[in-house]
């Protein structure tokens, strides 16, 4: 087996992004009540607006910037602001920089650790690193501040300091211990940090959690996952029903619904609830309908939906499943800097650069980018040997595999794991024990593609020893008739194919290191 | 109804110079300032003078119908019930000499046919030439001493008003008046008397001094939270002070759009912790323009001051429940202790 990546399931636990991304969904808004409107009128502006234009000086100017900024009217202020801009030497830096604010410029106090799409996969942990120092100053003078205080944890997941972020994201449920955003926040970092149940009760036993769509939403999600029947379901496809919140505020609730009903087996009522999870869609709920789509067919996306923002996720769902294997890990790359503190976009960024591009340095540099946040995820650490391995570094590779934690409860399925034994075994040039690894991981593996890439990677290291084995597992990998072959799959059996039909392996063989002691076999 | 303005031959800011109100006082000339507070009744300014060559700043109800008004004769009959209210209270507050705030000095009606129902009501009160605006300049050369004295009777001012269940609601740097020397708090349009409601409820504060809870729409039905109000506007001048902008403006700027006052539809306690983090961020830049030998003293001022939330402002022993919790009692020690520290040059630490 190589570098494994388990998309079997998919969940619809929230997002967690710092608190000054930019295009924050309607989860960030409060929900509409009726007369809270502010008045469309704006007196102040105008009278300041008319005072600048009949006599302007420092002070006007000041005041109509002022106003601009206070009723969110830039465009009205900027007159102003030039007219203060021109003379930064006659006034006082923070009046200059709040003119500055009028012309679009950024403050200098916002967060300079905004990460670009395509960026190295090493700036995540910069940027947090950058975001702590802040975030800590600031928190130093004004403690009572949960955003800071999540805004800091989150910082601390990404560079795997999970103690610390445990003891920020209760200083933060503290503050706002019945506030949507953090509720959610503190139920995806016990998720994260490997306590679903805590995750689950936290926003189970919420008394908001009975009328709020964006925390019924993530009780049905955390539900499935700590295997329990939701206990807001009914009261989840009443509110769908009724449509008693504006689609943007329904969104990640119908999908949380629909992967419900798609698991139950209930296909057409999840369809028209990932259509409703589509009308204004979070990039989370888009995600979720494009992973489905590998389960249903059927599923459409509005054109309007592929625009919204973030949808790195739901990018690599889609250029995966059309088998655009560089668009699928650019889109593992950018969902990574997303959410660097989640292992996932690494365990499936180092998957496709390992089993469908073969670049395996990148495979490396994905999978050691996810241990930076979670250092025992038992997945990036076996993707970690692969691709150490098949960069023909099996020594580093054995270490890389010495760290993962095998119990019966590892999330690592054991036949991937003894796959990866085999595969290091052949690259430690004992090709007899890598067959019995390989042999006892084909016997494990479930029956279908699972075993099928067990098979295929078997092959591709029997390919340079023996061909004639390897055209043995290969025959074993062929499809039913009729049957839809996996893209990765497909692609990983026909490289192999023409290989064997070239009679060249795409990698070399190696002979036993000398003096190295032999890797002991499958007991 | 007939919606057109009655015709006036004549524009009222203009007919009403030289007019001689009673107790000898003279319409001299349209005041020339700049506002941007909002407009809760509209009135005209004018400097006045009497016969011992005095000036005055006179203030007369503008009562030409306002079309835009849902209903024109509600919006009147609001004007009138409104500025009566500020009458009654400039009156009060005057009987009681109080040194910080502007002092009404008279105030009552004249017949004049080109107003609108034949009369104009008129408010008068002390003239001052200077507000803070002009005073601190804008400039980076600002005395801090300077500034810990105006916000030292600005404290002063807001404890004579306390003390005599009047908040203020709109202390703000156009609001902050000189006579010489002598600071004191002027314009009273938002001022509530805890002795009777307003006849408007609960005015719309400016938004560029504004506190949280006003800007979010939280109910404030007492006068504590009232008070409270002016102990953030208090807190937001010594950003003003030292900064040249606002508390409340620089929470604008921190804030993202979704979050802003201007856009959210939530309640106040939902959009807190935004505000919470705007706050720190408005804290630590705040940090940058104090002077060096008051900052700790500063920020921790600040902080009380200007909590976001409500429940949280005041100085730590008035929300112990020891005084009121608006109390600026300890505000006013605290800013004449480090006007003497800077004035002196003595050590931070006595």
């Amino acid at each position: 087996m190589t570098a494994f990546a388990d998309d079997s399931t998919r969940r619809l636990i929230p997002r967690w992004r710092y608190s000054f991304s930019t295009d924050l969904t309607a989860e960030h808004t409060g929900l509409a009540r009726r007369g809270r409107l502010q008045p469309e009128s704006t007196p102040a502006l105008d009278a300041a607006e008319s005072g600048f234009l009949e006599n302007p000086t420092l002070v006007s100017a000041a005041e109509l910037v002022a106003c601009g900024a206070a009723y969110q009217e830039p465009t009205r202020a900027y007159e102003a602001a030039l007219y203060l801009l021109e003379r930064r030497g006659e006034v006082r830096a923070a009046v200059a920089r709040q003119a500055e604010w009028i012309t679009g410029a950024p403050l200098d106090v916002r967060e300079p650790h905004t990460i670009a799409s395509g960026a190295d996969l090493s700036s995540a942990r910069t940027a947090a690193e950058g975001v702590i120092r802040t975030r800590r100053a600031q928190l130093e003078l004004w403690p009572r501040d949960p955003i800071g205080w999540i805004d800091l944890a989150r910082a601390y997941a990404v560079i795997g300091q999970v103690d610390k972020a445990r003891r920020a994201v209760n200083a933060a449920l503290q503050l706002a211990p019945n506030h949507r955003v953090v509720l959610r926040v503190a139920a995806r970092f016990a998720f994260h940090s490997g306590r679903p149940d805590e995750a689950y009760a936290r926003i189970s036993r919420h008394p908001r959690t009975r009328s709020d769509p964006w925390l019924m939403s993530s009780e049905l999600a955390l539900a499935q996952i700590v295997d329990r029947s939701p206990r807001f379901c009914r009261a989840a496809r009443a509110i769908l029903e009724e449509r008693s919140h504006a689609p943007g505020h329904l969104s990640e609730l119908a999908g949380a619904a629909a992967t419900l009903d798609l698991g139950a087996g209930k296909h057409r009522r999840a369809r028209s609830l990932f259509r409703q999870s589509l009308e204004d869609p979070t990039e989370n709920a888009l995600a979720q309908v494009e992973w489905a789509r590998k389960t249903d067919s059927s599923l459409s996306i509005p054109e309007k939906a592929l625009e919204v923002p973030y949808s790195y996720e739901a990018n690599y769902w889609r250029a995966r499943r059309a088998a655009d294997w560089n668009a699928a890990l650019a889109g593992a790359r950018d969902w990574l800097l997303d959410e660097p503190y989640s292992s996932r976009p690494a365990i499936f960024g180092s998957s496709i650069a390992a089993m469908a591009l073969h670049d395996y340095p990148l495979a490396e540099e994905f999978a050691r980018a996810g241990l930076v946040a979670d250092s025992r995820d038992n997945s990036l650490w076996n993707n970690l040997a692969v691709a150490l391995a098949k960069r023909d570094r099996p020594w580093e590779a054995a270490r890389a595999f010495s760290k993962i934690e095998m119990s019966p409860e590892s999330s690592l399925p054991r036949f991937v794991a003894n796959a990866t034994r085999g595969l290091i075994a052949f690259r430690l040039g004992q090709p007899e024990i890598g067959r019995r690894w390989y042999d006892e991981a084909d016997t494990g593996a479930p029956d279908g593609e699972m075993r099928k890439l067990v098979l295929l990677h078997w092959a591709a290291e029997e390919l340079r020893l023996a061909p004639a084995r390897a055209r043995q597992l290969l025959e074993r990998t062929a499809y039913d008739e009729g049957a839809t072959a996996d893209p990765l799959i497909a692609q990983l059996r026909d490289g192999l194919e023409r290989q064997l039909e070239s009679g060249k392996s795409d990698e070399a063989v190696h002979p036993p290191p000398d003096g190295k002691p032999a890797l002991a076999g499958p007991t | 109804m007939s919606t057109a303005n009655p015709t006036v031959p004549v524009p009222l800011e203009t007919a009403l110079i030289g007019q001689v109100l009673d107790a000898g006082w003279t319409i001299r000339a349209l005041r020339d300032e700049v506002s941007s507070g909002p407009i809760r009744i509209p009135t005209l300014s004018f400097l006045g003078t009497n016969g011992q060559d005095e000036r005055a700043l006179i203030r007369a109800l503008d009562l030409r119908l306002d079309p835009a008004a849902p209903d024109e004769l509600k919006d009147l009959e609001m004007r009138l019930k409104v500025f009566n209210y500020q009458r009654e209270l400039i009156e009060r507050l005057a009987g009681e000499r109080l040194r910080g705030i502007v002092r009404g000095l008279h105030s009552g009606s004249i017949p004049f046919a080109a107003a609108p129902l034949g009369r104009i009501y008129y408010l008068i009160v002390e003239w001052s030439d200077d507000d803070l605006r002009s005073q601190v300049a804008l400039h980076d050369e600002f005395d801090a001493s300077y500034a810990l004295r105006v916000l030292h009777q600005a404290a002063i001012a807001l404890h004579e008003l306390h003390q005599r269940n009047v908040a203020h609601q709109s202390v703000r740097p156009a609001n902050v008046v000189f006579f010489g020397s002598q600071v004191k708090l002027g314009e009273f349009s938002c001022a509530v008397d805890g002795r009777k409601p307003r006849p408007d409820g609960t005015p719309l504060l400016d938004w560029t001094s504004a506190p949280p809870e006003s800007l979010y729409q939280a109910p404030i039905d007492s006068m504590n939270g009232r008070c409270l109000i002016d102990l953030y506007q208090l807190g937001s001048l010594v950003a003003y002070l030292f900064s040249g902008t606002s508390l409340t403006t620089q929470l604008a700027q921190r804030l993202q759009p979704i979050h802003h006052w201007r856009h959210w539809t939530g309640s106040f306690a939902e959009a807190l912790p935004y505000v919470n983090h705007a706050f720190g961020d408005a804290l630590r830049e705040m940090a940058a323009h104090l002077p060096e030998p008051c900052r700790d003293e500063f920020l921790a001022a600040m902080r009380e001051l200007c909590a976001p939330d409500p429940a949280h402002r005041g100085h730590p022993h008035n929300r112990a429940g020891h005084g009121p919790q608006y109390s600026t009692e300890r505000y006013i020690s605290l800013f004449d202790r480090l006007a003497t520290r800077l004035e002196q040059g003595l050590p931070r630490r006595l």
